[in-house]
């Protein structure tokens, strides 16, 4: 049973760089939370600062409900997996799991129990005699986990455990982390800057950029619901398209061009009548099926196909709404090939709105 | 090609631990002082030595730090001092710790090399530099210099001799260049 909870902390370095501004998450226990963001948007500073790695320059870290602001990161109860493997290079596979028992000054008989029952788990038991430098990237990583694993920590924060992994063996091991998650039910706090990892592990999402929270939800809320138009912009591959166009009675203009907004929206926007505003929509929303023409009859717009890219099971097409970049992933059963017009529609029923100066998202 | 790490502990408590684990890098283990342990090592052990830093933090327990340089106790305490403070809990090269130092407006590592290198003859300096200016073109910067290439060596051998800072090392030259590029301009 672990909880954490991080009240208004804020991370400044000797220079007065601060990395990270007003903190605020409460994690349940078992939770798998995921900090996600671009380099520098202090997330991995967060996860030292729960480590117990870096100081807390202003703020509050619980644990348990105990303040842990001073505890030494030995005494934190915490186990640790970072990007590089981090594997001691002259050391076994068993040695590099007992180590830090041997540290803590663990009985050999219980260190040699642990080992064994965590190197079973991740199924690593006849690798324990290897080397590091012996084993496949895959296998070091599950090294790596069985280093935290051995601990029995209550906690497990994880530095991009992923990144130095291929697109292949990275799917296989997310889905390893995800099941060993499931089975361990240690609180875990997991750190990357790939959405993917984000979206298909979370729990909970913690969006980050230039050291402030941008949005906390689940997977879902992120992705239907985005705070502002980076959140929006950062999760989802391609990203969403923004239009920047006018709210005219119910209408949204663009570049001469013009569609019923729903009434759902109408609320939100009754602010906005006649001022510039931001539509996001998101490339999957946006068919060339006849039935999302005839259900959404004012959006069909004609598309002048720039460029084709075909992923197999479907195309992101490149081109233009009115004089503004647009992108749609359209199913690949007809062809579509650079030059063409198209018919597209939009399903405007997933249409998100955004305040033009702020980017917050307007309802 | 020989790297020296200096390891602050920053707890007398880890002093054990911290030795068993810097020994079983490099060799040559030397306690500097309380809280400084040394080792030299292979560029191999050194690279190793740094991706494992952040895993032995974690089983101590504790914050450490460390420097990659050269064997000169008064340069590389200087270091180690400004690594503690500004890049707690890695492994820096000299070169990483000058520019951080820099960026932190803090001149403790110029001026220590400053000191270091103030007996040295202007032509050495001057014979160095070009060096570097040449993008370590020893045939080019000879040329440049009007000297002899035998003379050119010479002269460079004399500032490693002199020094122990070895050019041919691409960490030290890389630290010597940047020391004297913002030299130049501080």
């Amino acid at each position: 049973m672990a909880t954490l909870q991080l009240k208004n902390i804020n991370k400044i370095y000797d220079n007065n760089v601060q990395a990270v501004f007003d903190f605020n998450l409460t994690i349940s226990d078992k939770e798998f939370i995921v900090l996600v963001g671009p380099s520098g948007c202090g997330k991995s500073t967060t996860l030292r600062m729960i480590a117990g790695l870096e100081d807390i320059s202003s703020g509050e870290l619980y644990i348990n409900e105990s303040l842990a602001n001073d505890k030494a990161p030995k005494d934190r109860d915490i186990a640790m997996v970072f990007q590089s493997y981090a594997l001691y290079p002259h050391m076994s596979v068993y040695e590099n799991m007992a180590f830090g028992l041997r540290l803590k000054k663990l009985p050999k008989e219980e260190i040699d129990r642990r080992v064994h029952e965590s190197a079973k788990i991740l199924e690593i038991e006849q690798f324990l005699d290897r080397k590091p430098k012996a084993l496949s990237g895959g296998q070091r990583q599950r090294v790596a986990l069985g280093r935290a694993i051995v601990r029995n920590a209550k906690v497990f924060l994880m530095d991009e455990p992923l990144s130095n992994l291929d697109a292949k063996l990275r799917v296989q091991m997310r889905s390893e982390i995800i099941k060993l998650h499931e089975r361990l039910g240690a609180t875990t706090v997991y750190v990357t800057h790939d959405q993917t990892e984000a979206m298909t592990m979370a729990t909970r999402i913690v969006v980050m950029k230039d050291g402030y929270i941008q949005q906390i939800g689940t997977p879902k809320q992120i992705y239907n619901t985005p705070a502002n138009m980076f959140v929006a912009n950062f999760v989802g591959a391609p990203a969403m398209n923004f239009i920047y166009g006018k709210f005219v009675k119910g209408r949204f203009e663009v570049d001469g061009k013009s569609f019923m907004v729903p009434k759902m929206f109408h609320d939100g926007l009754k602010n906005y009548e006649g001022k510039e505003v931001v539509l996001g929509i998101r490339p999957e929303d946006i068919h060339y099926e006849g039935i999302v023409a005839e259900t959404f009859p004012d959006t069909p717009f004609d598309f002048n196909v720039e460029v084709s890219e075909l992923l197999g099971h479907e195309f992101i097409l490149h081109g233009q709404f009115g004089n503004q970049k647009l992108l749609a992933k359209v199913a690949s059963r007809v062809d579509v090939k650079a030059h063409d017009t198209i018919k597209l529609a939009m399903d405007v029923s997933k249409l998100h709105f955004f305040d033009k100066d702020t980017t917050k998202t307007l309802f | 090609m020989i790297n020296t790490i200096y390891t602050n502990i920053l707890q007398s408590r880890n002093k054990q631990n911290v030795q068993e684990f810097c020994d079983s890098f490099g060799v040559d283990g030397h306690w500097v002082n309380d809280l400084v342990y040394r080792i030299d090592v292979c560029e191999s052990q050194r690279i190793q030595f740094k991706l494992s830093l952040s895993s032995f933090e974690s089983d101590l327990g504790s914050n450490v730090c460390a420097v990659s340089g050269i064997k000169d106790d008064v340069l590389m305490l200087v270091a180690l001092d400004c690594a503690t403070r500004y890049a707690l809990g890695k492994m820096a090269d000299l070169s990483d710790v000058l520019l951080l130092c820099v960026w932190n407006k803090d001149m403790s590592l110029i001026s220590a090399t400053n000191h270091k290198l103030k007996d040295l003859s202007p032509e050495i300096i001057d014979t160095l530099k070009m060096y570097f200016y040449t993008g370590y073109n020893a045939v080019l910067a000879a040329e440049q210099l009007y000297l002899h290439r035998n003379t050119f060596n010479y002269r460079l051998n004399k500032f490693v001799d002199r020094t122990n800072m070895d050019i041919k090392n691409p960490h030290i030259a890389q630290f010597l260049y940047q020391y004297f590029l913002l030299n130049d301009r501080l």
